[in-house]
């Protein structure tokens, strides 16, 4: 059996601004306390997440925060990685 | 002349769209009203579908699904080029499931993305690619 993906930030990797990165409701996080400027996050949805870099979190209409992403890649790739490294067992 | 691509990755379903739609209405208005629309991406200038879809945002999706600009325009849908090239929005007038399972219609088939990240992993193939 396969445990359930947890998705840190839910988001839509294509819901872009003017500030060319992904942006997303910060109060759509169940953890909001994991978000912060500068954090990896696993955001996107449990379908199909993606790894992401918080960039900065703004103010946003009716004082909701709006966290802006800097895409990374998926996390397999991080994964591979950290393994290449021996970082995580092969 | 070479038709211009609306370009949407997964999620490409009806909720999926719909929470799309609903957190552009809630953060953006257009005259006056919450401007609820799909985002995507359309080959316009430099961009190609092919630099799109291997582009930092696309290529961490598997499936994606494409339309001419004009089809969309056809079954009724306004496309707007919004914020930065190449990000455009499809505007539902009506915020309503059957506008949005009407976008899906006008999409056509979801195709893999053969820039993903790796390559298509076990985990697409497992997939069940319908809506």
């Amino acid at each position: 059996m396969t445990e359930q993906v947890v998705v840190t930030l839910p988001a839509d990797v294509q819901h872009t601004d003017q500030s060319g990165f992904v942006w997303t409701f910060l109060d759509s996080a169940a953890e909001p306390e994991r978000v912060e400027v500068g954090a990896l996050v696993v955001a996107g949805d449990a379908d199909e997440p993606f790894l992401a870099r918080v960039v900065d979190i703004i103010d946003g209409p009716g004082a909701r925060s709006i966290v802006h992403l800097d895409v990374v890649g998926l996390p397999e790739q991080a994964i591979e990685e950290l393994r290449h490294a021996h970082l995580l067992p092969q | 002349m070479t038709p211009f691509w609306w370009v949407r990755g997964w999620p490409l379903t009806v909720d999926g769209l719909l929470r799309n739609a609903d957190a552009t209405g809630h953060r953006f208005s257009r005259a006056g009203e919450p401007f609820s629309a799909v985002s995507a991406e359309v080959t316009v200038g430099e961009w190609t579908l092919e630099s799109i879809l291997s582009g930092p945002r696309l290529r961490t999706r598997s499936r994606y699904a494409a339309v001419s600009v004009q089809a969309l325009a056809d079954a009724g849908f306004e496309s707007l080029p919004t914020f930065l090239a190449p990000h455009y929005s499809v505007t539902l007038e009506t915020y309503t499931a059957e506008r949005a399972e009407r976008i899906l219609e006008v999409l056509g088939d979801v195709l893999a993305n053969p820039y993903t990240s790796g390559g298509p992993s076990d985990r697409t193939s497992r997939r069940d690619p319908s809506r």
